[in-house]
């Protein structure tokens, strides 16, 4: 596991922070107005972007609605493929006194998975998102707070990981949380004919012999996690690290339009 | 250096040290701690080793039980892998049910056996669909000082490497297990694996980061 974090130094960090909470209350104003909880019934207007380029860049389709949920501080429901997630996050709220940290809002992340309570498994998972959201959020800006990530799954073809973190960074976006950079994930598997596929969905990935799944901050496409499975080579690594950068492009520009299409009433 | 600066400030403290190229611990950069391995420290276990690096002590035993294999897999024996951070080992941990860094690091361990094909399931089995072994590895850290996952996964190796099975006869016909505690055969381990951590304190690469380096970057 690899996080990549730019640390700010002291000034910068106040000016930004000045900037955000100026920008958050203007934001959280305009929230209370213009909220418009989209019932759940109306779920046919997705957004998605053009199938045949994501077809070229061999992802599956995405779909996503924003607001899915009504009391969450934001929320979303996206699906990659066939593998669906819902994420809502609250913050940031009050924190419970041990996860308190002094110095900046603690992440909690809570994986449900479809059925069942989760599992230890599942704890490493939620080690993963955590980390990696900690990375994309300005938590030193909310000190003594915790911001509260629940992601249910619903249902599971696939590529988990990477669909999770993406619906994660959606439910960040909505809620209007200071971020440094939006994060975008994919993940990708190498068969036993060696063979890289992107976005795999659960009948492929029945067969790999490796998996991985890399996350990329929107800046300056920069590593931000990877979390490898199986035996691979270092060729074989880079390779899929390039193609799957090459691929979140394509993800970032998704975000650029949900956001586009929400913008009036987020 | 005083010790009023490590609790202050303890990353200017740290930055200091990495300044003149080396760690408050004496170690260069890139130098890792001693390693040392004990194997078959636990007579009643089947399989058993210890691991020190630097400070940090984890001993693992396995112990092996006869079971029936699960129906979906009738030829492979099962094997779980638990790995503790009782509160002993740092003041991090407290009673109770186990912490989030000992699930994630169970979990870890777990995907790394299902994944890495370090042990052929197979020769588990005693008896298609009747009787195989099932393997509880317990993987218990005594002293936590870092790098918890280097210490886990060749403790983890040298303890399967260690451990020797009795050998079982199971009659199809009455049903009858004999066991013979005598005889004993080992469990072949297809190869094995290390673990290392680098931690990146502010675009240094730091290896085998002990717990007071964990504690202050954000990279690992």
């Amino acid at each position: 596991m690899c996080k990549s974090d730019n640390e700010l130094t002291t000034q910068n960090t106040q000016n930004i922070v000045n900037h955000f909470i100026w920008k958050s209350r203007e934001h959280s104003k305009l929230v209370k107005i213009l909220k418009i909880p989209i019932e759940l019934n109306k779920i046919d207007c997705l957004t998605r972007l053009d199938d045949k380029e994501f077809r070229m860049a061999c992802l599956r389709e995405m779909k996503s609605q924003l607001n899915i949920l009504s009391r969450s501080d934001g929320s979303v429901i996206l699906s990659h493929g066939n593998t669906v997630v819902i994420a809502s996050m609250y913050g940031p709220v009050e924190a419970k006194i041990q996860k308190t940290l002094i110095d900046k809002a603690s992440v909690e992340v809570v994986f449900r998975p479809k059925t069942g309570l989760s599992f230890v498994q599942d704890r490493l998972k939620e080690s993963v998102i955590k980390s990696t959201c900690e990375s994309a959020l300005l938590t030193m800006i909310h000190p003594r707070t915790s911001v509260i990530l629940t992601i249910q799954e619903l249902q599971d073809e696939g590529s988990l990981l990477a669909c999770c973190i993406n619906a994660a960074c959606l439910a960040l976006i909505n809620s209007g949380i200071s971020m440094r950079f939006t994060i975008a994930a994919v993940s990708c598997i190498i068969n036993v004919d060696n063979e890289i596929i992107l976005d795999a969905n659960h009948i492929q990935s029945n067969k790999c012999r490796a998996s991985m799944s890399f996350v990329f901050d929107s800046q300056k496409q920069h590593l931000v996690t990877s979390q490898t499975g199986g035996n691979f080579s270092k060729d074989q690594y880079d390779e899929c690290l390039i193609k799957c950068r090459e691929a979140s492009k394509l993800i970032f520009e998704y975000y650029k339009q949900v956001v586009k299409k929400y913008a009036p009433i987020i | 250096m005083n010790s009023s600066l490590k609790l202050i400030h303890p990353i200017r403290y740290y930055k200091e040290y990495l300044k003149q190229k080396v760690r408050p611990d004496g170690r260069g950069v890139s130098s890792f701690r001693p390693v040392s391995l004990n194997i078959n420290s636990i007579t009643t276990a089947d399989g058993s080793a210890v691991i020190k690096i630097g400070k940090t002590s984890i001993i693992c035993a396995i112990k092996a039980e006869l079971t029936a294999p699960k129906p979906e897999t009738p030829k492979h024996g099962l094997v779980c892998v638990s790995v503790e951070l009782p509160p002993l080992c740092s003041s991090k941990f407290r009673p109770g049910p186990p912490s989030d860094e000992a699930q994630v690091a169970t979990s870890f361990m777990n995907q790394l056996l299902e994944e890495s094909n370090l042990l052929d399931l197979e020769s588990l089995c005693i008896q298609v669909d009747k009787l195989v072994w099932v393997l509880y590895c317990d993987i218990i850290c005594l002293n936590h000082d870092g790098a918890l996952l280097d210490a886990c996964v060749p403790v983890f190796i040298a303890a399967l490497k260690t451990l020797t099975l009795p050998s079982v006869t199971y009659d199809t016909t009455t049903e009858a297990i004999s066991v013979d505690l005598n005889t004993r055969h080992k469990v072949p381990v297809n190869h094995s694996l290390t673990a290392i951590t680098h931690a990146v304190f502010q675009e240094t690469l730091v290896a085998d980061p002990s717990s007071d380096e964990e504690n202050i970057v954000k990279e690992h």
